[in-house]
């Protein structure tokens, strides 16, 4: 298999962030309760783990031994500042809500794990590409998860996206039920609900295992995290 | 200098120019969107598009809000530091007998997701439109009040309907008198 394509399988499903890692469970379970936020915070993640693993590769000569983890930690802390200042500049109402966790991208185990296990050792386009693979594999888990906290504990699909689209997208949030679950809203439901989809993926890749065991994989990716 | 302890400073040194610059220009433009921001909430919860508001002697706190040359009320920020995290600033729009019109938060830190219950227009936040001193106690009704609070969110329900209770005794000793509209 060509590389490109076994990073695209690795972060987005074999070795996803969300589902197989579990790195990045603090804004994973803490925003994801709502789609629009939950999908907010994931593009950010994106965006800031490609810049961060692009500046790593380039600076990867300059990792000395010593101060490797606190010159990645800045890189990353210093995308993290940048993109919470550009939210503020351009999306100020979404940036009012979820704000806060902004900030807490820097302790996403996810950006750090990546540039140390992969950005550092590889050239740059490897690195990008490593960067938005897993950005994008947490990405759409964290949206999935966020749906369906959303329509199991809210009844609604959608509502906020007013705050990206503006005033006109009001209209489209979806009324799905009127009988929400508390308990998925709640943080114990953002547990049950990630064990739930992890279950879920363990008995997919269960039914597909004789397929999987050709597959030349990270050797990373195998070990437990 | 040994070569990690200089790569460390000059790496600090480029991250916190990178910074300042996009902070340089982000500045302005988050201080016109809370300016926008501030003067859209206004606007929506006056509930008339042909009012002018003219600004109390304690600039920032609040609003005369005229029609023709007449006041028809009063615009009150409110804020408080009980809740979850942060401060929690909120706008509200009460009528010449102190009545609440319309209220909407301002900007708060509270938990997004659980905290989102004081967003604007939302359900909770409607239970206060229409109530007013002399009938209610802005308390929760877990406490001995008159509001409901949302499971999962006391503490932002508590000093949310606390310091709705703090802002209209303050709105109160405001008099409330006919201005003149400004040219």
């Amino acid at each position: 298999m060509n590389p490109s394509k076994s990073q695209a399988l690795e972060g987005l499903w074999q070795n996803n962030p969300a589902l197989v890692q579990l790195l990045g469970l603090c804004p994973l379970l803490a925003v994801s309760q709502t789609l629009v936020t939950s999908f907010t915070l994931g593009v950010i993640t994106l965006l800031v783990l490609v810049w961060a693993n692009a500046i790593i590769s380039l600076i990867q000569r300059w990792l000395f031994e010593d101060i490797r983890l606190p010159l990645q930690i800045l890189v990353i802390a210093t995308m993290v500042t940048a993109a919470d200042q550009l939210m503020q500049a351009l999306f100020f109402e979404m940036h009012q809500r979820i704000g806060l966790f902004i900030a807490l991208i820097v302790t996403n185990c996810t950006l750090l794990a990546r540039a140390e296990l992969f950005a550092r050792r590889n050239r740059l386009g490897l690195a990008i590409a490593d960067g938005f693979w897993m950005g994008l594999g947490f990405l759409w888990v964290i949206t999935l998860l966020g749906g369906i906290r959303e329509v199991l504990g809210r009844g609604t699909l959608l509502d906020g996206l007013s705050l990206l689209l503006g005033p006109s997208a009001d209209h489209w949030t979806l009324v799905i039920h009127t009988s929400p679950l508390l308990i998925v809203t709640l943080a114990p439901g953002a547990f049950l609900t990630l064990g739930l989809l992890v279950a879920l993926k363990n008995r997919m890749d269960i039914a597909h295992e004789s397929r999987q065991a050709n597959r030349v994989s990270d050797p990373i990716a195998r070990r437990k995290p | 200098m040994k070569p990690a302890a200089l790569t460390l400073v000059v790496a600090a040194l480029a991250a916190a120019l990178l910074i300042g610059f996009i902070s340089e220009w982000a500045k302005p433009v988050i201080k016109t969107n809370q300016v926008n921001y501030q003067e859209q909430v206004l606007r929506e919860i006056v509930k008339a598009p042909d009012a002018i508001l003219v600004p109390f002697a304690e600039p920032e706190t609040g609003y005369y809000v005229t029609r023709n040359g007449s006041a028809i009320g009063t615009l009150h920020k409110v804020s408080t530091h009980q809740g979850y995290n942060g401060s929690i600033d909120a706008w509200l729009a009460l009528d010449l007998t102190h009545s609440i019109i319309n209220l909407a938060t301002l900007t708060h830190q509270e938990t997004p997701g659980i905290g989102d219950i004081i967003h604007r227009g939302s359900t909770w936040l409607n239970q206060f439109v229409d109530t007013g001193l002399t009938d209610y106690r802005y308390t929760l009704r877990r406490d001995g009040g008159d509001f409901d609070h949302v499971t999962g969110a006391t503490i932002t329900s508590r000093a949310y309907v606390e310091m709705l209770g703090q802002g209209l005794v303050h709105a109160r000793a405001i008099k409330l008198e006919a201005r003149d509209e400004p040219e």
